[in-house]
């Protein structure tokens, strides 16, 4: 578990750090107040997709930071050349993105805490995050960069 | 009365809906009100629950393929599209507040109150609709998430509902489909404690724009004394509840206008729905209520 306000810090931390920004497989990176937008390549067993859309943000709720993401595949539809993308929902999203199966995966509605509209994303149910992370206190100062080991880089990289 | 016969009526609650297909979708000659599905419905299910077997009703009229796996299907109301993971009445409540006064006239010309809403389908989804891939499985699982997240936010922890055996949870489901309050309740019951950390609300805001808050809401207040409806109201929408002015707007749930003087979780433990969350509707009030309470 995290506090709000400590998880802006180390969010901060990891922008500056530039740790997701040298990953080879995104492609971009945007900060915003207290979430992180990401871009990134998939992984290669998915070659008709044609990127990733991650979100980085805290879960009020749970009080752990939560992992969002939206497939884009290569538009089927178009028969030219062009880079046309859509939007996916595919039904086993885990299976496609080797994403290991004890992450609870699901469609989900996030309220976004600032426009309070509904967002559609996959989520990684995040109730056991603080026995996955380790929630003692030494780890406290680098929770977020551990989390980010788990949740996202053990599967994306 | 007690808490009990109250979640027998809350629990009873039902809606008229009519659902017709959007007029592009349908074949030549084929007319809207010619394949118009009337139901009645719990208040407190999904709605999406019952698509499989609207969708077989009017089939035969379309002239799209409603299999088509790079199509989505959606409901709207007056073309807005609803969110299938609130219950039915939750979105009722809500959306009714679009227009009152106008409504107003209406249902004094019509004895029967229906709710009319139409079947459409796109390749894209509107924003914030999500979409239904694996059917009656996926609207089980999604409850079970809400519950999971409601028992953190009551016990801090999902330990209650993480530790239902797979014998209780298809309890639980099917007493959501087959309507069963007793297995209902006897496994809510298991996960809703006498005094909670935080109390599971969800507030629908439809004016200007479908709007939701989900604030942390304690049992009670630094001082010790509980909360009261009107305390998170007023500090979620202090604009609209201002202290002693006539306020434009009320708070409904499962469609009865709550005093805002009520105990919030006295007001939980009886109107909590089937995905464990005390759902608030703000909807405006009539001209006749407005001029009701400007006259006091």
């Amino acid at each position: 578990m995290i506090s709000y306000q400590r998880y802006c810090d180390q969010l901060h931390q990891l922008y500056d750090s530039k740790t997701l920004q040298n990953q080879i497989v995104v492609q971009v990176v945007r900060l915003l107040d207290d979430s992180i937008l990401l871009q990134t390549a998939v992984p290669s067993t998915a070659k008709d997709l044609s990127h990733l859309e991650l979100k980085i943000t805290y879960s009020q709720v749970y009080q752990e930071p939560l992992l969002l993401l939206r497939v884009w595949r290569k538009d089927q539809s178009q028969e030219d050349e062009s880079d046309f993308v859509s939007l996916w929902f595919p039904q086993d999203v885990s299976a496609l993105l080797g994403i290991d199966k004890s992450f609870q995966l699901e469609l989900d509605a996030v309220v976004s805490p600032t426009s309070h509209l509904q967002e559609t994303w996959y989520s990684i149910h995040p109730c056991d995050t603080a026995e996955i992370v380790g929630d003692q206190a030494k780890y406290a100062d680098g929770y977020l960069n551990r989390w980010l080991s788990v949740f996202l880089f053990s599967w994306l990289i | 009365m007690s808490i009990n016969d109250i979640r027998q009526l809350v629990w009873q609650g039902a809606l008229n809906v009519q659902i017709t297909v959007k007029p592009t979708l349908l074949a030549v000659d084929e007319s809207p009100k010619d394949c118009a599905v009337n139901l009645r419905i719990p208040r407190d299910i999904y709605l999406t629950c019952y698509l499989p077997a609207i969708i077989n009703r009017v089939r035969d009229s379309l002239r799209v393929d409603l299999d088509d796996e790079e199509q989505h299907i959606w409901l709207e109301f007056e073309n807005v599209p609803l969110y299938w993971n609130y219950p039915a009445g939750v979105l009722y409540d809500s959306m009714i507040g679009l227009n009152p006064s106008e409504r107003e006239d209406k249902d004094a010309e019509n004895s029967l109150e229906v709710w009319r809403l139409e079947l459409a389908q796109g390749p894209k989804l509107p924003p914030g609709v999500i979409p239904l891939t694996g059917g009656l499985q996926q609207i089980r699982s999604y409850l079970m998430h809400q519950w999971k997240q409601a028992c953190f936010i009551l016990n801090g922890s999902s330990k209650q509902v993480m530790s239902l055996s797979m014998q209780e949870s298809s309890r639980f489901w099917e007493s959501v489909v087959t309507r069963d309050q007793e297995n209902f309740i006897y496994v809510a019951n298991k996960v809703i404690p006498f005094k909670p950390r935080f109390i599971p609300v969800i507030i629908h805001q439809t004016l200007p724009e479908v709007k939701l808050f989900q604030p942390v809401t304690v049992h009670s207040k630094d001082d010790g004394t509980r909360t009261k409806l009107i305390d998170l109201i007023q500090a979620q929408f202090p604009n609209l509840f201002q202290k002693d002015h006539v306020t434009l707007s009320k708070v409904v749930s499962n469609g009865i206008e709550l005093p805002l003087t009520e105990d919030l979780y006295d007001l939980y433990n009886r109107l909590f729905s089937l995905d464990g969350f005390l759902h608030l509707s703000i909807c405006l009030i009539t001209d006749s209520e407005y001029a009701e309470e400007a006259s006091k």
